[in-house]
C-alpha cells in the first residue's frame, strides 16, 4: 500500500538578512529576477508528488499570501491536492511560546485530517533541487523514525551557520550539532527533514520536546536522548543557504555562471512561480547587454552587465546598471547610474541619480526610494 | 443559467500558406510575439470582455491546439461561471462528417448554444492579431437593435478588392457586401468579427443547412442571405492594431511590428491585457559577449551570440558567435555556434547548424523549418 506524505514548509527557520527582509519573509524575497525563494521548495514538493502541503508561517503572514495566493501554481492534482498557511494563533499572542513545533501543535488538525504516514519539511532559506521520492522509499525500507538530509561541504566555517552538523556512524546519525564554524569539511544539515507520523506526534505532544522551541533541537534531543532512529541521506546537488545579505547577493551573481545556473535549473525539474502574465522583454536600439538575468516584462534601453533585472523594470536609454539586482517596478531613468546595488521594488532613480556600493559591500535602497 | 453573449472562435483551418509552421499544428496555435499563440489574442479578449463561455471549433491538426487550450485556464476562462469548451467534428446518428465551411461549423453545435442559451452570439475567427474588448461593439449592437454586427477596418480603397468589403449608410447601417470587388465602392472591409441575435442566427443557420448549393460561409452565405432578406445589420469600426496573419511574409511582418514604437505589445493591448500559458522557463539569460539591440526577448530564453530587431521566444539557444538578425525564432529553436540568420522564420524546435548561414540580409523572408527527427525505436 502507498503511504501517505505531506509536507510542511517551515518558514521559521528563516534568517533576517536586514532590510531585505523587514517586510517579508526570507521564502518571499524576490530571486533570479523571477522567483521567490519559497518556489524552490514548493517545486520540489510538487515535482516529488507531494501535494498536500502545509506552510508553517511565523510573521509577515501578507508576504507569504501575496506569492501564493490560492497555491494552485504548485499543484499536480488541483482536486485532490491540499494547501494549507497555518500561523500559530497562539503564538502572535505570546510571541516567546512561538515556534515551529508550538505551531504544528495549534494546527495538529492537518495531521488528522490527511492520515499522513511521513511528513517532510523543507526549510524556505535553503534553495536545493531534492526529488523526495527515492528518499521516501529508503527511509520506509531502513524503518528510520527520521531521516535527516545533508551535504558535505568544503566551507562549513563560512556557510550554513544556521545549520547543524551531522556526525555520522554507518548511516546513523550519532551527533547532530550547530555548526559553530570550527570546521570546513563538515556534513551540513540542509534542515530538511523526513518525519514519521508517530515521531512528529511525539515530539508535539511531549513538553520535553516541545520546550526545545524548534524542530531542529527536539530531533537533536531525540538523538541525545537515543530513543529514534534517525538516518542521514547524504544530498550531492546544488544547495546554498541563504543566511545572510551578502551570501543572498553571492548566491544571485554566483548563478550568472552556466556551469552553476545548469545545476540548479536541471532538466525535469521545472520550478513554478506565480504566473503574471507579463509581455516578453523589450530591449531598445541603443541596448547593451552582457551576463545578465533579465525578467519579462522590462523594458531596457540602457546598458546592463553583470545584474539580474526583475519585472516590470524600465532601464532607460544610456542608463548604466552593473553588479546589481532591480526589483520589480523599478525605474532607472535614462543617463543614471547603478552599479554594485541591490535596489528593492518600485524605486526610482532619475537621470541625474547614481547609486554606487563597493563590489564587496553593495548598497541596498529600500522598497520605494526615490534619487534625484 | 442563460449566458448573455456567448464566443464561438472559428479555428479549424489549416493556413496552408504558413507551409511548414502549419505541418502540425492549426494556424491558430502558431507562436507569435516571443510568447504567445495566435489564439491568445481572442482568447484573452474575451476574457476581457467578461464573457464567460467560449467555444472553439477545431477541425484541422486538433490535438495540439486542444492540448493548448485545454480547459481555458490560461486565459482564467474556468472559474465558476466560466467555460471553455473544445468543440471538433464528431460522430452522431446521422454519420461523420466534417466542418463544411464557417457557418456549418456553427450549425453543427447548435445543441452547444442552445445548452448556453444565449441571447447573442460573437463569432471570431482564431487568427487574428489584434487585443480588444467586445462590448463596446455588443452596446453597438444593443442600441440599435440590430439582427447582426459587423466588426469592420477601413482598408486602402486600392486593396479593399482582397477583402470582403461592406457598404454603409450615414447610420452605419450596412446596406451592400461586396466580396473580393473588382470595383469596391467602400473601404470598410469585414473582421469576420459578428455579434448576431442567437434566434435570428440559428434560424438562418438550419437554413442555410438545407440549401445543398451553399458553401455554409459567414462571409458567402449567411451574411448575403440575411442582408437580401432585409435583417438590420450594423457596422462597427475598429480602430486600434488589426492584422491577419496569413503567409509567413505578414506573420513576419506582424512579429516585426512589435518592435516600433506605437505597435508594441504593451501598446497594442494597453488594458486589454494578454494573457498566455506559463511555460515554466527559467529566467532569459543574455551572455557576456551577446550584442541585443531592438529586440523582443522571452523567458526561458539563451542569448550567448546576437539578436538584433528580432524576436525570440522561450527555451530558444542562440549559439555563442552567432547572429540573428531581422528575424523571428519560435519556442525551442537551436542557432549553431557561429551561423548567422538573416530575414527568417525560424519554426519551433528548429536546429540551424554550426557555421550555417540562413536568409540574407537583404533578401526576401525566409522560413527555416528543419528538426532532427527523434527516433521512438
Amino acid at each position: 500500500m502507498s503511504k501517505k506524505v505531506i509536507g510542511f514548509l517551515n518558514l521559521y527557520s528563516s534568517p533576517n538578512l536586514g532590510p531585505l527582509t523587514e517586510k517579508r519573509t526570507l521564502g518571499s524575497t524576490s530571486f533570479l529576477g523571477r522567483y521567490a525563494l519559497m518556489d524552490f521548495p514548493l517545486s520540489n514538493f510538487t515535482n516529488s508528488d507531494i501535494d498536500e502541503v502545509n506552510i508553517l508561517v511565523k510573521d509577515n503572514f501578507r508576504s507569504v499570501s501575496k506569492h501564493v495566493g490560492s497555491m494552485k501554481t504548485w499543484v499536480n492534482n488541483t482536486i485532490i491536492a491540499r494547501q494549507n498557511i497555518l500561523i500559530n494563533e497562539k503564538g502572535i499572542r505570546n510571541p516567546k511560546e512561538n515556534s515551529d513545533l508550538a505551531c504544528i501543535l495549534q494546527n495538529d488538525w492537518v495531521l488528522y485530517e490527511a492520515k499522513a504516514d511521513l511528513i517532510v519539511v523543507q526549510p524556505s532559506h535553503i534553495v536545493d533541487v531534492i526529488d523526495f521520492r527515492p528518499i521516501i522509499e529508503e527511509h520506509f525500507e531502513k524503518d528510520a523514525d527520521v531521516t535527516i538530509i545533508y551535504k558535505n561541504i568544503d566551507d562549513a566555517d563560512k556557510t550554513f551557520s544556521s545549520s547543524n552538523l551531522l556526525k555520522i556512524e554507518g548511516d546513523k546519525v550519532i551527533s547532530f550539532k550547530k555548526n559553530n564554524g570550527s570546521v570546513k569539511k563538515a556534513n551540513v544539515s540542509l534542515e530538511t527533514y523526513i518525519i514519521g507520523y508517530n515521531t512528529l506526534q511525539r515530539l508535539i505532544h511531549s513538553s520535553e520536546y516541545l520546550q526545545t522551541k524548534s524542530l531542529k533541537k527536539a530531533i537533536e534531543k531525540l538523538i541525545v536522548n537515543k530513543v529514534a532512529r534517525v538516518y542521514a541521506h547524504e544530498y550531492k546537488g546544488y544547495a546554498r543557504c541563504f543566511d545572510t545579505f551578502q551570501h543572498y547577493v553571492d548566491y544571485s551573481f554566483e548563478l550568472l555562471d552556466y556551469n552553476v545556473f545548469s545545476e540548479l535549473f536541471k532538466h525535469g525539474s521545472p520550478i513554478y512561480t506565480l504566473s503574471h502574465n507579463t509581455p516578453p522583454t523589450r530591449y531598445g536600439s541603443a541596448s547593451k547587454i552582457s551576463n545578465s538575468f533579465i525578467a519579462n516584462g522590462s523594458k531596457v534601453d540602457g546598458q546592463v552587465k553583470n545584474s539580474i533585472i526583475s519585472r516590470y523594470v524600465t532601464i532607460g536609454e544610456g542608463a548604466v546598471v552593473e553588479n546589481s539586482i532591480i526589483l520589480t517596478g523599478t525605474y532607472i531613468d535614462a543617463g543614471a547610474v547603478v552599479k554594485n546595488a541591490v535596489v528593492d521594488k518600485y524605486c526610482h532613480v532619475t537621470s541625474e541619480g547614481v547609486v554606487e556600493g563597493r563590489m564587496t559591500s553593495p548598497v541596498y535602497l529600500e522598497q520605494g526610494t526615490l534619487i534625484k | 443559467m442563460a449566458e448573455k453573449m456567448v464566443a464561438m472562435i472559428l479555428a479549424g483551418g489549416k493556413g496552408t500558406r504558413l507551409e511548414a509552421l502549419t505541418k502540425k499544428v492549426a494556424k491558430p496555435a502558431v507562436s507569435f510575439g516571443a510568447k504567445y499563440r495566435i489564439i491568445d489574442f481572442p482568447l484573452s479578449n474575451c476574457a476581457n470582455s467578461k464573457i464567460h463561455t467560449v467555444g472553439v471549433l477545431m477541425q484541422y491538426e486538433s490535438v495540439a491546439l486542444d492540448q493548448y487550450v485545454g480547459n481555458g485556464s490560461n486565459w482564467g476562462l474556468n472559474g465558476v461561471r466560466s467555460h471553455t469548451a473544445t468543440l471538433t467534428p464528431r460522430q452522431t446518428e446521422e454519420g461523420l462528417s466534417w466542418f463544411k465551411g464557417t457557418a456549418d461549423a456553427i450549425y453543427c453545435n447548435i445543441d452547444f448554444l442552445d445548452s448556453c442559451d444565449p441571447e447573442y452570439v460573437l463569432i471570431l475567427s482564431g487568427d487574428h492579431i489584434y487585443c480588444t474588448s467586445y462590448e463596446e461593439m455588443l452596446d453597438v449592437h444593443e442600441e440599435n437593435n440590430a439582427d447582426c454586427t459587423i466588426a469592420v477596418y477601413r482598408v486602402p480603397l486600392e486593396e479593399a478588392s482582397r477583402f470582403g468589403i461592406l457598404v454603409t449608410n450615414e447610420n452605419k447601417q450596412i446596406v451592400e457586401f461586396q466580396e473580393k470587388p473588382a470595383h469596391p465602392t467602400s473601404d470598410l472591409a469585414s473582421m469576420g468579427i459578428y455579434i448576431f441575435n442567437y434566434k435570428t442566427l440559428r434560424k438562418y443557420l438550419i437554413e442555410d443547412a438545407k440549401n445543398e448549393k451553399s458553401s455554409h460561409d459567414f462571409g458567402k452565405d449567411i451574411i448575403p442571405a440575411m442582408l437580401n432578406s432585409g435583417k438590420k445589420m450594423m457596422a462597427y469600426e475598429y480602430k486600434g492594431y488589426w492584422k491577419d496573419v496569413g503567409t509567413i511574409a505578414s506573420l513576419h511582418q506582424a512579429n516585426m511590428d512589435l518592435l516600433k514604437e506605437g505597435t508594441t505589445i504593451e501598446e497594442i493591448s494597453s488594458t486589454n491585457r494578454l494573457y498566455s500559458e506559463d511555460t515554466n522557463s527559467h529566467p532569459q539569460y543574455i551572455g557576456a559577449n551577446s550584442d541585443v539591440r531592438n529586440s523582443l526577448i522571452n523567458q526561458g530564453a539563451i542569448v550567448l551570440g546576437d539578436a538584433i530587431h528580432s524576436v525570440i521566444s522561450n527555451e530558444v539557444l542562440i549559439g555563442p558567435g552567432s547572429h540573428v538578425e531581422n528575424s523571428v525564432v519560435m519556442t525551442g529553436a537551436k542557432i549553431g555556434k557561429n551561423a548567422k540568420v538573416y530575414n527568417a522564420v525560424v519554426a519551433p524546435g528548429s536546429i540551424v547548424g554550426e557555421g550555417e548561414t540562413v536568409g540574407a540580409l537583404d533578401g526576401d523572408v525566409v522560413l527555416y523549418a528543419k528538426k532532427v527527427v527523434k527516433s521512438h525505436e
